[in-house]
């Protein structure tokens, strides 16, 4: 792990403009809706893998588009470390985000006086953290494929794709069809529902492995694949 | 200019962490195996519902 690339990664976004004000739309407006509505309990607060999306598309991509990873990898930094760490910054954002969003939301849901267990806020946070972590993990794999913001562009084309075989597999009955858009889901919007897992009934341990390895198998192969970039001025 | 190192190969730079390319392996695994188990064949027809008898009381 690298502590300057983490700073670097997280002075980089937090100078960058667009990505603030989206990110505070983010943070703000359910915090309004928690004040405003309450009824509209901790789902209303539900933004874990937008705060991903929004602090991690590009994550390697722009550094390969502006030039900035050769500049990177002249000093003597391992590939995997320059992933690892990038990954690590923006899921630290993420989760930053996620904790004082649910926080404050959930002390606003309480001031108007609904009752809300502590319990509850917890489970919701550590999922919509998970939700986060799993955001940023598919976009270091995407970012580490093509250049600039185009892991976005893959990651909508990937969904798209995930949807058409849902409506194709229900419409002709096709359960094979229907399994392969749920499994596109949960590569493309990796979650695991912490409250549902602690649930009566068992725990889902699919839902903890297909976690576990979306993530895990993400940044692998984003490690792979940056380490055979060819990073050449002159490739270009 | 040729690249000073040829893509895909090389110096200590380019090491990919075995260990977590094993993690990784293992719970992909863990993924189809505990697929299969808890809902049966993922990429065969999913068992019927079987209905619940209704209890009339009178």
């Amino acid at each position: 792990m690298n502590t300057t690339i983490i700073v670097a990664a997280i002075q980089q976004r937090l100078k960058s403009p667009v990505r603030m004000v989206l990110l505070g739309m983010a943070f703000v407006f359910p915090l309004l809706g928690a004040w405003f509505m309450p009824v509209l309990g901790l789902p209303g607060l539900a933004n874990g893998f937008f705060f991903a999306v929004a602090l991690s598309a590009g994550l390697i991509g722009q550094d390969v588009s502006t030039g900035v990873l050769q500049l990177v990898f002249a000093r003597p930094v391992r590939r995997w470390e320059y992933v690892l760490s990038r990954w690590l910054a923006f899921s630290l954002m993420a989760s930053v985000l996620v904790v004082l969003q649910v926080t404050i939301g959930s002390i606003f849901i309480s001031i108007q006086g609904l009752p809300i267990e502590a319990d509850a806020v917890l489970k919701h946070m550590a999922t919509q953290v998970l939700a986060a972590i799993g955001g940023v993990s598919i976009l270091t794999l995407l970012s580490s494929l093509i250049g600039g913001l185009g892991d976005l562009a893959l990651w909508v084309m990937v969904t798209i794709i995930g949807g058409v075989f849902q409506i194709w597999g229900t419409a002709t009955f096709n359960t094979a069809l229907v399994r392969v858009s749920q499994e596109i889901g949960r590569v493309t919007r990796p979650e695991l529902d912490i409250t549902a897992l602690m649930a009566p009934g068992g725990v889902s341990w699919f839902a903890i492995a297909s976690y576990l390895s979306t993530v895990t198998l993400c940044l692998a192969l984003a490690m792979v694949f940056v380490n055979r970039k060819e990073l050449s001025y002159a490739s270009g | 200019m040729p690249p000073a190192e040829p893509a895909g190969r090389g110096g200590p730079s380019r090491k990919t962490p075995v260990v977590l390319l094993i993690v990784a392996a293992l719970l992909l695994v863990a993924r189809v195996a505990t697929g299969v188990i808890e809902a049966g064949n993922p990429f065969g027809p999913q068992a019927p519902v079987q209905q619940q008898p209704v209890i009339q009381i009178e």
